[in-house]
């Protein structure tokens, strides 16, 4: 009994260790790479933002030695800018585009190219869909890599949280009503404003939801109050209880004493 | 019984003192006025629980606060002579609340045993209160001359009071205890007696009230008729509620539930009788011979359960016997909560007293020792300082 359980486990080793020395062959076996980017934490809709991102490692996994670079963006009325570079890191040559996608960029290594910079600029897209956590987003850029023989890889994607001042404020609301809650240990009530708060803001209805998130807040705030309260009251109590047990006790160790009987 | 007590010399100071302790801390309510008087500055210093205005230091322009040197002629002197400042320290008495005067001293010493007698008479001439005394008599290995003071102020103090009660150290010294704490005890005895025989009629709020009742007219008309008094006392544990394991823990004693009723009528009735016999046999404050007392109190105290008047009835039926008086009176004095049940037996115009006679006695033979020893002292100094053939003059 004891040795076939033995071997049951000595197997699931074994292929334990076979499994991460797989891992480890394949793990060095990263596609193009992606270098320095530059994208803005987060953007107000209708400003004006721009994107940088370096590509290197562009003839591995898999191994081409020509392809095409492609791209897709959300922000409006976009340009696109791809700077190539050789080897010492000089530039070499440069294509714009412009329109939400863009394709056609020809990468291959028989033109010294060794690094990508794509730069774009465009106007931060309108909210299609608000929603509280995670942050409502848009795709900044995606990149694409395009074999000869068709199909393609993704190789970097960029997603940029975005906002209207309204929906700004909406949120710092939420956020101030959350950790109010959070600090008054979750109260039911509280909670359940909460999330009405958070629907009304992902249903785009931002004066609603800075209310509720205002009366949650306050919720909140009432509850760990008469939390405090409890909490003092029964803190007050322990204390009446605890100095009544003394008195209680000296009193009982006085009458046991034979001190005030009159005749002892 | 309301008390005006008043302490004179150091031995009545310091009882007064002591009684106004078991006072406060038994709750009796028995002290309602306490004086001390001395003509010994450090005596009055000591007191602990008697007001500072209520001490009064006599004589100090005779003795200048040293005390009068167990001379008892100069302490009643004294006593005379500043009385008028100890009836100062008797104003601040509500007299009308206080039921008798009890004047409290040893007679063996000077201040007290001179002054008492002289306060008593002053007192008896001003209040129609009674006043009593409470004399403390000197051991017998004291000396004589304590003796002979004593034995001479007995003979005054029984007369200018209404009655006299008396403690004899003698009866009550055992070997072997320092003085301190010889004397602390014996005041303690002295307290305890008095307190439980004149606390039985005070009937404090919300108190046991007794079945029948030993009103401070009772104790007044026990000693009305003068003469001297003495005591008797005993008592037994019993189990209290508070040691009561059985039955009733804090629970019914905060109720107030009591399951001592089921207690046995036999064995309680025992217990009264056998209790009164210890009490009038066993060590009076004053030992003598019961059966030429003139009236006589049974006082039985303690918790209710464990008083009934058959025992209580049957013990004064026993103390008429033994003292062939007719005039016999008793009652209860309920005490809850009390762990022990005690009889107090007051005598009072008891006649037969061997320790008197023996006390007046070694008086008589100290006094003409005195008077001897003093005639030949005489004559042996004038043996001493003159010459033989008296060849020598003095100087002027």
């Amino acid at each position: 009994m004891t040795t076939t359980s033995w071997n049951h486990s000595s197997r699931l080793y074994a292929v334990l260790a076979v499994c991460l020395l797989l891992a480890a062959a394949v793990a060095p076996a990263a596609a193009v790479s992606v270098g320095e980017t530059d994208v803005p934490d987060s953007a107000a809709v209708g400003s004006e933002v721009s994107v940088t991102i370096q590509l290197t490692e562009l003839y591995r996994e898999p191994s081409l030695e020509e392809w095409e670079l492609a791209g897709s963006t959300e922000l409006e009325n976009p340009t696109w800018t791809v700077v190539f570079f050789d080897q010492t890191g000089s530039k070499i040559g440069q294509e714009s585009f412009g329109g939400q996608e863009f394709s056609g960029a020809t990468v291959a290594a028989s033109d010294d190219i060794d690094q990508i910079e794509v730069q774009l600029r465009g106007t931060v897209p309108s909210v299609t869909e608000y929603t509280y956590d995670p942050h409502q987003r848009f795709t900044a850029a995606t990149l694409e890599q395009v074999p000869p023989g068709g199909g393609s890889n993704e190789l970097a994607s960029e997603e940029v949280p975005y906002f209207t001042e309204d929906s700004q404020s909406a949120r710092s609301a939420l956020d101030a009503a959350a950790s109010a809650i959070e600090n008054a240990g979750n109260p039911n009530e509280a909670s359940s404003t909460f999330d009405l708060a958070v629907n009304a803001y992902e249903s785009g209805n931002f004066d609603n939801a800075r209310q509720l998130a205002q009366e949650a807040q306050n919720q909140a705030e009432r509850a760990q109050q008469q939390d405090n309260r409890n909490q003092l009251i029964l803190m007050g109590v322990g204390a009446l209880l605890v100095v009544g047990l003394v008195a209680g006790g000296f009193l009982y160790w006085r009458s046991q004493q034979d001190s005030n009987d009159r005749l002892g | 019984m309301k008390l005006a007590l008043i302490g004179f010399g150091q031995a009545g100071g310091k009882i007064v003192d002591k009684f106004v302790e078991y006072d406060s801390e038994k709750n009796t309510d028995i002290v309602r006025a306490a004086v001390a008087v001395n003509t010994a500055k450090a005596d009055l210093m000591g007191l602990e629980h008697i007001p500072e205005n209520n001490r009064v230091l006599i004589g100090q322009s005779r003795v200048k606060g040293h005390g009068v040197g167990a001379d008892n002629e100069l302490g009643a002197e004294i006593a005379e002579e500043d009385i008028d400042e100890v009836q100062g320290a008797i104003d601040s008495i509500p007299v009308h609340e206080v039921d008798a005067f009890l004047v409290i001293a040893g007679l063996g010493g000077g201040t007290g045993s001179g002054g008492s007698p002289v306060l008593a008479k002053h007192l008896k001439r001003i209040y129609t209160e009674p006043v009593y005394g409470l004399g403390i008599l000197p051991g017998s290995d004291e000396g004589g001359i304590y003796t002979l003071n004593a034995a001479r102020s007995f003979q005054t103090f029984v007369r200018e009071v209404d009655n006299l009660l008396v403690f004899d150290n003698d009866a009550w010294r055992k070997t072997g205890e320092s003085v301190s704490s010889g004397y602390e005890e014996i005041n303690e005895e002295i307290v305890k007696r008095f307190g439980i025989l004149f606390g039985a009629g005070e009937v404090e709020e919300g108190g046991e009230i007794a079945e029948s009742v030993v009103d401070s007219s009772e104790i007044i008309n026990t000693l009305t008729g003068g003469g001297v008094s003495t005591v008797g006392y005993a008592r037994e544990e019993v189990e209290s509620p508070s040691n009561n394991s059985s039955g009733g823990g804090l629970l019914s004693r905060l109720t107030g539930d009591d399951d001592d009723d089921q207690l046995d009528t036999a064995h309680t009735t025992n217990r009264i009788t056998s209790l009164v016999r210890k009490a009038a046999l066993g060590r009076l404050t004053l030992p003598c011979e019961i059966d030429g007392a003139e009236r006589a109190l049974l006082v039985m105290a303690g918790p209710p359960a464990h008083l009934n008047r058959k025992g209580i009835e049957r013990g004064r039926k026993w103390l008429e016997e033994q003292t062939g008086s007719m005039e016999v009176r008793g009652g209860d004095y309920p005490v809850r909560g009390s762990g022990f049940v005690a009889s107090v037996i007051l005598l009072s115009g008891v006649t037969n007293v061997p320790r008197i006679k023996e006390l007046q006695q070694v008086a008589i033979e100290a006094q003409d020792n005195i008077d001897e020893i003093r005639e030949e002292s005489e004559d042996n100094l004038n043996d001493l300082i003159q010459d033989d053939d008296d060849e020598l003059e003095s100087l002027f």
